[in-house]
């Protein structure tokens, strides 16, 4: 059930070449404790509103009762959901395979570095002309103090 | 418990401030210096930033929370008392590992609150006290950011600045549109090939962005890649996985070494000459605190209720923009693009003293942005959500209201009995309150960012405080001043009550400032230098 609740959360854009969470490595993902408890977790809710809200399995509901029983369990377990989504968040949008579609720039292991457009500093001429008038006359005579 | 290891100086902790202590004090080279480091050392092959799920590696082993890292290397923090949690790292270079770089010096005024404005304690020293060692500490970790900042007139020399960016332009406009006061940021990051010694060669940064997980270019000046090189070449040693739990006097109140707990759990004592702490505004208490005797049975120090006291930790304000068109907001350093010091000072017309800086961070990364996006309602789940997100994700830009929290004595740190580390020694409680003070220059930051925003056309999606994930600057615990009846150590950093001990990180801050903590400890290091050399000559060598 679990591919099928991340399509349905993730289901990919063709046009923007963004794949489906169900096409991506889940099973790496989980092998850490802490989301593996997340999603066996988000997974018994999930089940709990299914049985009282849907009476059907999840693979049998259409797309729209699908992202329906996800939204759910919001308000039957607020933290379960949460903590779920999160790590949702975190499987998609650390796969390699998202990042490299993703306008991200250079993806990890950085092979090579970002490009930001040059400066031009005569941006800063207002501040040089203005001063640091802000601070009134107490900091002026601070300074003039030598404080 | 063996006792045959010997040092003219021990140092405890090897972070923003041991680590100066330690390369200062190794230009003597006649000296034993050992630096105890309750962590490991890091290899940067392992930085998160070295495989495409880095974001993940905030979540365990490099989140700055020690109770998500989970390790054997950190001590317990119980912050439920407090709005804010704390975060650092332990490991050799300690919180630096982990730190944006931002580095601005802290300003004149900060030194006189009370002259000024009326509140809390001027300091014992003042900015002029310390000036020269602003710039041997930006030498040394290489800071970028331009001269000529009105706001900042002495500065003489720095690397190029770190680019703004498409997104830093658009904000720096919207600045200039309000008269307020801006300037790029002020880092700790090479912005080209850096140089300064033969030990320390720094490539220049490759505006990745995620400089808070670690820098695996060593671009970022963490002291790990400045200060310790240094020192090791020097003949400084670091004892990793050793934890300082007691400093421990001898008869005549004179310290006489650290115990500590070695990596396979054995209790060892090692006699020195000079001790001194640097374990941050929370562990150096601890220390002090964990250290009780006869002459101290409330922790060493601590007679006079002192030590752990006056805690602050800069509580932040942040504010979210999204603009319209795609900056790549999320490129370049993370934490470093401008700053704003335009509401630092006290101004009559505010209903709070003091003030702060607003800090401009960079876009969100993309896990930050989705998983913000999401809870601030920008973005659903489902089939919409791809686009929503290509509209969110390098369009945002964050303002980091970062205010001058006032001392009070209320704050503090006490140990926790009830929650010990993996060698048995308590962990910290942390109790902590917001003044109204602090409330209203939170309340007033938030107002002009959002006003900041509006001018420059972006939509604004979030703004809260006080942020709970941000108690990196802890500060106050350990204070100094000249009336033993009211603070710990001198200026100089030593022990009132204990001659050859020294304090030399944030711990013995008056107050905070409204800016970075991290610059300043190590021009306050250095300035107790002198009497530290002073103190080693007149005490016998340990091992003479």
């Amino acid at each position: 059930m679990i591919e099928q609740v991340l399509h349905t959360i993730h289901p990919g854009d063709k046009t923007l070449e963004l794949p489906s969470a169900s096409e991506l490595d889940f099973d790496s993902y989980q092998e850490n404790e802490l989301s593996k408890l997340a999603f066996e977790q988000f997974l018994e809710v999930l089940s709990l509103v299914l049985r009282e809200k849907f009476k059907s399995d999840f693979g049998d509901l259409n797309d729209k009762d699908r992202m329906s029983a996800i939204n759910h369990c919001k308000i039957k377990d607020f933290r379960a959901f949460s903590n779920f989504i999160e790590h949702c968040f975190r499987f998609y949008y650390s796969d390699i395979k998202v990042l490299s579609v993703l306008n991200v720039g250079s993806v990890p292991p950085f092979p090579r570095g970002n490009a930001l457009s040059k400066d031009n500093w005569e941006i800063l001429k207002p501040v040089l002309e203005r001063g640091y008038a802000c601070a009134g006359e107490k900091i002026n005579l601070i300074r003039k103090q030598g404080a | 418990m063996s006792k045959q290891d010997f040092a003219d100086v021990v140092i405890v902790g090897s972070g923003a401030s041991g680590a100066a202590a330690a390369w200062s004090l190794s230009r003597n080279t006649s000296l034993r210096i050992v630096c105890l480091e309750q962590g490991r050392s890091i290899d940067k092959s392992k930085y998160p930033t070295t495989s495409s799920d880095w974001e993940l590696g905030r979540y365990g082993d490099f989140s700055p929370f020690p109770g998500v890292r989970n390790s054997t290397v950190d001590y317990p923090i119980d912050d439920s008392d407090s709005p804010i949690s704390i975060a650092q790292f332990n490991g050799v270079g300690g919180s630096t590992i982990l730190y944006s770089g931002h580095f601005p010096r802290f300003r004149p005024s900060d030194f006189k609150v009370n002259t000024i404005d009326g509140v809390a304690d001027d300091w014992p020293i003042d900015y002029s006290d310390l000036e020269p060692f602003f710039e041997e500490n930006e030498k040394i970790m290489g800071i970028a950011g331009m001269v000529g900042d009105p706001a900042y007139p002495s500065y003489h020399s720095l690397l190029p600045p770190v680019p703004l960016g498409e997104m830093g332009k658009a904000v720096a406009q919207a600045f200039n549109k309000l008269d307020w006061h801006w300037w790029p940021s002020y880092s700790a990051i090479s912005t080209k090939e850096y140089n300064p010694f033969d030990e320390l060669i720094r490539s220049p940064c490759l505006n990745l962005g995620p400089c808070n997980t670690g820098c695996p270019q060593s671009a970022k000046g963490s002291v790990d890649v400045t200060y310790l090189p240094l020192a090791i070449a020097n003949g400084v040693e670091i004892y990793t996985e050793c934890r300082a739990c007691e400093i421990v006097l001898n008869k005549d109140g004179v310290a006489d070494g650290v115990i500590y707990v070695d990596s396979h759990g054995v209790k060892k004592h090692i006699e020195a000459g000079v001790v001194i702490v640097a374990c941050s505004g929370i562990g150096t208490p601890r220390l002090l605190l964990n250290s009780k005797s006869s002459l101290f049975p409330n922790g060493l120090l601590n007679n006079n209720d002192l030590v752990g006291r006056y805690l602050t930790l800069h509580p932040l304000a942040y504010t979210e923009g999204v603009f319209k068109e795609d900056l790549k907001s999320s490129l370049g350093p993370h934490g470093c693009c401008l700053y704003s010091q335009e509401f630092y000072e006290t101004r009559e017309e505010h209903n709070f003293v003091r003030g702060y800086t607003m800090h401009i961070l960079r876009g969100a990364t993309p896990v930050e942005s989705a998983i913000s996006g999401y809870f601030m309602r920008r973005l659903t789940l489902g089939k919409s959500h791809h686009n929503q997100f290509n509209k969110h994700f390098n369009h945002t830009a964050g303002i980091a209201v970062i205010a001058e929290d006032l001392p009070d004595a209320h704050n503090r740190v006490e140990l926790d009995y009830s929650n010990k580390d993996a060698s048995g020694m308590p962990g910290v409680k942390i109790h902590y309150k917001m003044n109204e003070n602090t409330e209203n220059i939170l309340k007033h930051g938030m107002e002009k960012s959002k006003e900041l925003f509006l001018v420059a056309d972006a939509d604004i999606v979030s703004s809260f405080a006080p942020i709970k994930n941000t108690g990196w600057h802890t500060s106050g615990t350990v204070r100094m001043g000249e009336d033993p009846n009211t603070s710990v150590v001198n200026k100089y950093g030593q022990a009132h009550e204990v001659e050859n001990l020294f304090i030399v990180d944030s711990s013995i801050f008056v107050t905070a400032g409204g800016s970075i903590l991290l610059p300043l400890p190590r021009p306050l290091h250095y300035f107790v230098v002198t009497i530290f050399l002073a103190i080693l000559i007149k005490l016998p060598r340990v091992y003479d």
